[in-house]
């Protein structure tokens, strides 16, 4: 058995807490309490993107759906983002949450054949995202 | 379960994450650093594989 050994250790170069790390085909997300978002290589062990535009506080997460990843935050906003190039692809309407996004989970819907994305947030409410894959 | 190994770290980990094609665990930990661990384990037990005809004892 192989132990469970300390292979690398490297500053995260985010300025504040970082809330998760999250690994999405190939890549590893870390989000910040800086608001920034910073992804890596999973393999060189290399930063290959930083966002700090678009959110405007806190940044919990990440979830992927479908061929995208969502990030969610304090600011109440969810962004999209492309999984493969890591391209920044849309703000998704904010007249559903009225307070932080909190947590995503999403999961392949069978009954209509698409994904559908859950989101939570600090408001008490509980949101369904239906995604239309062909516009993903 | 059984408690396989502990590793001591020099900060709070608050979140891990699994990569597969390298079978390494990548942690954020309380002072903003990133650590990665190798994860390569053996399994030591598995499951009885249950059947149908089993249900009845």
């Amino acid at each position: 058995m192989q132990d469970c050994s300390l292979v690398s250790e490297f500053n995260s170069t985010h300025e504040n807490k970082v809330n998760s790390i999250t690994h999405i085909d190939g890549f590893v997300w870390t989000t910040s309490d800086d608001a920034t978002i910073k992804i890596w290589d999973a393999v060189k062990h290399e930063r290959v993107a930083s966002y700090a535009d678009f959110h405007s506080s806190k940044v919990y997460g990440v979830a992927k759906v479908a061929s995208t990843v969502w990030s969610f935050s304090w600011d109440r906003s969810i962004h999209v983002w492309d999984a493969k190039t890591l391209a920044h692809r849309e703000r998704l309407p904010t007249t559903f949450h009225d307070d932080a996004v909190s947590g995503i989970v999403a999961h392949r819907n069978t009954k209509y054949q698409c994904w559908q994305a859950i989101t939570s947030s600090l408001d008490r409410a509980i949101v369904a995202w239906l995604v239309n894959e062909a516009a993903s | 379960m059984s408690l396989k190994q502990e590793i001591a770290v020099e900060a709070f980990v608050g979140s891990l994450t699994y990569v597969p094609s390298s079978k390494q665990v990548w942690g954020i930990g309380s002072d903003r650093k990133i650590r990665i661990w190798n994860a390569t384990v053996r399994v030591i037990n598995s499951l009885s594989r249950h059947r149908a005809s089993d249900t009845s004892a």
